[in-house]
């Protein structure tokens, strides 16, 4: 026997009272956090690059390294054409090679069809970044600073759309508004040291390897795992919300 | 020079977020409108005892494994009430097929009606159903894909849509029956609810262009012969016939409570080879139907608006694609500013990625209405799926685009089964 699944067809209004009223709570709410994630940002790196910080404004491994591994393999230093002086760099070129390489096996290796096209995608950021430094070396501005710029910003301006987004998507959903509230409150404080955590985590794994992995940081660790991290507990919020707090249907 | 390209760049990921964002209004309005509006009534409630007339096709490729299937569930079932008969189509089967199909017309003479297709010039569907078409005697063509498994009743209840004389075509629901199997197909099982229960659901009682499926559906037989049938350089036949009922006045009629369980794609190359098929095909609908669309007297602007967006759905991944590099450009030579396209460009395309085609909050919505919210834990991780469906999807609009100046009849790149391998 055949048995239909839940098709409702005269809707499903369930709303309480003033649904936009909670859309317009977290407007509010995110504008004065998202200003002071900008502002606490903003003041550390205004702090460390007044400190003079080397690390936020030099392009991580080039060119000051590849002047310490030439002085130590052969005593001194060795002044290169400067038309050719990317491709022949002693790091960037091993990094071009590697990752080209790593591209080709990973395209025609036997791996899960997922983590390949994945890996596919990350190797191949990883090398425009790698031929854009060696086409238009003079325009390339990548730094820690750059990044730290980069990164503030984007944070900040998704800790102010995040609460209005899922504002929206919350709204129709069949679950008591207070524990909506509390939700998107939970995820905005959760977003917040997120964000910090992830800043620092990210400049120093970066200190120690180069620049040239910025764009890639940025596509991984950047709008991409919040926006993952915010779907899941939405996913589990939601189980949770229906099951254990719905909201009354009304009729129509 | 640079000048010039950096506002070309600007100026495409510009484009881009714009249209992105249009799509993610569109899910907003859909999802909103399923939950809150009225909903209209259907027709399964105006059931007559006068019924159109129907022919079930059964278009089939090497189906040994899943066709027995239908033809039990078919030839068992009540049609007391409507005259039903069924057309197999058996298009350049290698494996059992032929002797499959032969051994139920044998068992059902004056029920099952074979067509068996060898060595024919042109495959695939949209030329079997060309030919079924010469010799269907129903008012109504119904069809089915030889891996559906069609509960009782879906027929009757399908037909009755045709009651309506400014019904073009009806399509019910699909879902699959192998959803929990695995990860994949569990991902495909949200899709499909969100797609179903919550995008065409919404888009027939908004008023729009619901969209013919191809399968679980039907359409009226004089109709398409008028048409001079299906066109077989177009791979989504039953894209290319929604826009050419809805360009000359027709309604396409979507029944939620129609429900078929489908076999879904069990492993990921498979599923890839499926999208970029659909690319193909949607995308080569888009290059042979917009012009159509807009200059159509029978919709008016929100329809017509409506129709592009759909009809972009598959364009939309490559647009991603090109812009992903552009927007990376972008970041490598310039100094970031607060409205700095390119972040914004890759939040919405994350955020839009998100479940392939649907949002999560729609996927969320979709879970709801079905109470199956087991599922809503898995909603995250269909961003696996995300890069997968750009990739192929993508794939899908460079074949598309090529298909237009080659006017080369597509192969068509039958979906394996699992459930006879099993």
């Amino acid at each position: 026997m055949h048995t239909y699944r839940y098709t409702s067809h005269r809707g499903y209004t369930h709303l309480e009272k003033k649904p936009h009223s909670m859309l317009l709570a977290f407007l509010f709410l995110s504008l004065p956090s998202c200003l002071f994630v900008f502002f606490f940002f903003e003041t550390f790196i205004q702090y460390t690059a007044a400190r003079g910080n080397r690390l936020l404004f030099e392009f991580i491994g080039e060119p000051q390294a590849i002047s310490e591994l030439v002085i130590r393999f052969f005593g001194k230093k060795i002044t290169l054409p400067s038309f050719i002086y990317p491709v022949t760099s002693p790091l960037l070129l091993p990094f071009f090679v590697t990752h080209l390489s790593a591209l080709i096996v990973v395209y025609y290796g036997k791996m899960h069809h997922l983590l390949k096209i994945w890996l596919s995608l990350l190797l191949a950021i990883c090398l425009y970044t790698a031929l854009f430094f060696i086409v238009f070396r003079l325009q390339f501005n990548l730094s820690i600073l750059y990044y730290s710029e980069f990164f503030m910003r984007t944070e900040s301006w998704n800790l102010f759309v995040t609460p209005i987004l899922l504002s929206f998507a919350l709204i129709a959903l069949p679950i008591k508004n207070n524990i909506k509230s509390v939700f998107v409150f939970f995820i905005t404080l959760f977003l917040f040291f997120l964000n910090a955590t992830k800043y620092f985590a990210t400049v120093f794994l970066l200190s120690y390897i180069s620049s040239l992995y910025i764009p890639v940081f940025i596509f991984l660790f950047g709008p991409l795992l919040d926006y993952f991290i915010i779907v899941a507990l939405f996913g589990y919020f939601t189980r949770y919300g229906c099951s254990n707090h719905p909201s009354e249907e009304l009729p129509v | 020079m640079t000048f010039a390209f950096l506002v070309f760049c600007k100026v495409f990921t510009l484009f881009t977020c714009g249209v992105i964002f249009l799509y993610i209004i569109r899910h907003y309005i859909f999802t909103h409108a399923r939950f809150l509006k009225k909903q209209r009534i259907t027709y399964e409630d105006l059931r007559d005892s006068h019924l159109p007339s129907v022919s079930i096709m059964i278009p089939m490729h090497n189906e040994e494994g899943v066709v027995r299937n239908i033809f039990e569930i078919l030839t068992h079932e009540d049609f007391s009430d409507i005259q039903v008969e069924i057309i197999a189509i058996n298009d350049h089967s290698s494996d059992k097929t032929e002797a499959i199909v032969n051994e139920y017309v044998k068992k059902y003479p004056t029920l099952i009606t074979p067509i068996h297709r060898y060595n024919r010039k042109n495959r695939g569907k949209p030329c079997g159903l060309n030919e079924a078409l010469e010799i269907a005697k129903g008012e109504v063509c119904i069809i089915f894909d030889a891996d559906y498994l069609p509960p009782k009743g879906i027929v009757q209840n399908l037909v009755t849509a045709f009651l309506d004389p400014e019904t073009g075509a009806v399509m019910g629901r699909v879902i699959p029956v192998n959803g929990n199997k695995n990860f994949l197909t569990q991902i495909i099982n949200i899709e499909r609810s969100s797609g179903y229960q919550v995008d065409q659901q919404a888009r027939y009682h908004l008023g729009l262009l619901p969209q013919y499926g191809g399968t679980v559906g039907g359409f009226r037989t004089d109709l398409i012969r008028e048409f001079g049938g299906f066109d077989p350089l177009i791979l989504a036949e039953d894209t290319d016939l929604t826009y050419k009922l809805f360009t000359r006045g027709w309604k396409v009629v979507y029944t939620n409570r129609c429900e078929c369980h489908e076999e879904a794609v069990e492993t990921w190359p498979i599923r890839g080879k499926q999208i970029q098929r659909w690319a193909r095909g949607h995308n080569g609908v888009m290059f042979h139907q917009l012009f159509s669309l807009f200059k159509s007297p029978y919709l008016n602007t929100i329809q017509k608006f409506e129709g592009t967006l759909l009809l972009m759905v598959y364009f939309v991944p490559f647009l991603l694609l090109v812009s992903l590099p552009i927007s990376l450009t972008l970041c490598l030579m310039e100094t970031p500013e607060l409205y700095h396209f390119t972040y914004f460009s890759l939040l919405l395309m994350v955020y839009y990625g998100f479940g392939n085609f649907a949002p999560f909050f729609q996927s969320t919505a979709a879970l709801i209405l079905d109470r199956d919210y087991k599922k809503t834990s898995l909603l995250a991780l269909s961003l696996t799926s995300f890069t997968f469906s750009v990739y192929y999807a993508s794939k899908g609009f460079i074949q598309a685009f090529f298909d237009v100046f080659s006017k080369k009849v597509p192969t068509w790149a039958k979906t394996e089964r699992f459930r006879g391998n099993s």
